[in-house]
């Protein structure tokens, strides 16, 4: 995965998808450096693995089986790195 | 690599070659830790391991839930074809073939240890009800992995008409033995 800085666009589309699938109210903060595992988010690994059924749907791309490890969830930005990959830019 | 097929009415010759003899089918069959009442796979097709696999699920009308689901009216339970979607699924994801795998026409990786996994989700909709008797073709393919997760896109067709589809995610379960769901 590249470690260039993705946009505030995407970053802040994830957050809202996020926000969405896991119902969070308004009082929760999601921003590109919010860790998506301990954090407030509190993601458990199914929970990921739905997100990406999500991202898949929202940004157009297919998910190749067994193409990530655990850097992809680090963070926002991390997975909106990823997502940058894998639709090739940002 | 090993042939593949998208669905059951492929008829392509490599998707001939990865179809399950009735001995075969049998054998995987016994993989899964279900037993009759509640093993909802009559046969098995075709399998390859970690990709994809199609089944068929024969109900009589004979079975006992029927007098239940419903008096005079019997309907297939739309929960049982999501068991058997499972159940299929199971093998699917965490059979690990076998020992001779090369030669059985299944193909499959033959130096894994067994593993079991169990049903932690589902998202299924269903286009219509199935009227015993009935042959359901049940069709999984595995389509994303995310640590002990698998995530498969599954459907079950009847009278040639889709009848469910949608996804269902299985995890494995630590320790355990069997290709179960």
């Amino acid at each position: 995965m590249t470690s260039h800085a993705p946009s505030p666009e995407r970053v802040e589309r994830i957050a809202g998808i996020i926000r969405r699938d896991l119902m969070l109210g308004p009082d929760v903060s999601i921003h590109a450096e919010t860790p998506l595992f301990g954090s407030d988010l509190d993601l458990d690994s199914l929970d990921a693995l739905l997100l990406l059924q999500s991202l898949e749907a929202e940004f157009g791309f297919k998910m190749p089986t067994e193409s990530f490890g655990p850097e992809v969830f680090k963070n926002v930005a991390a997975l909106a790195r990823f997502i940058d990959d894998q639709c090739g830019g940002g | 690599m090993s042939p593949r097929w998208r669905d059951s009415s492929t008829t392509n010759a490599a998707a001939a070659e990865s179809r399950a003899t009735m001995d075969e089918s049998h054998r995987l069959l016994d993989e899964l830790p279900h037993r009759p009442p509640f093993r909802f796979l009559t046969r098995v097709q075709a399998l390859t391991p970690q990709e994809s696999g199609v089944a068929v699920w024969h109900v009589s009308g004979a079975e006992g839930f029927f007098q239940g689901h419903f008096p005079n009216h019997p309907i297939v339970p739309g929960v049982l074809i999501i068991e058997a979607l499972a159940q299929l699924s199971g093998l699917v994801g965490f059979y690990r073939g076998p020992l001779n795998a090369e030669d059985s026409g299944i193909s499959g990786a033959k130096d894994k240890e067994p593993q079991q996994g169990k049903l932690v989700q589902v998202d299924v909709r269903f286009d219509d009800s199935v009227i015993p008797p009935a042959e359901i073709t049940l069709i999984s393919q595995q389509a994303r992995v995310l640590g002990a997760l698998r995530q498969f896109e599954v459907s079950a067709k009847c009278r040639e008409a889709i009848v469910a589809r949608g996804r269902l995610t299985l995890a494995i379960v630590p320790g355990e033995t069997d290709a179960g769901a």
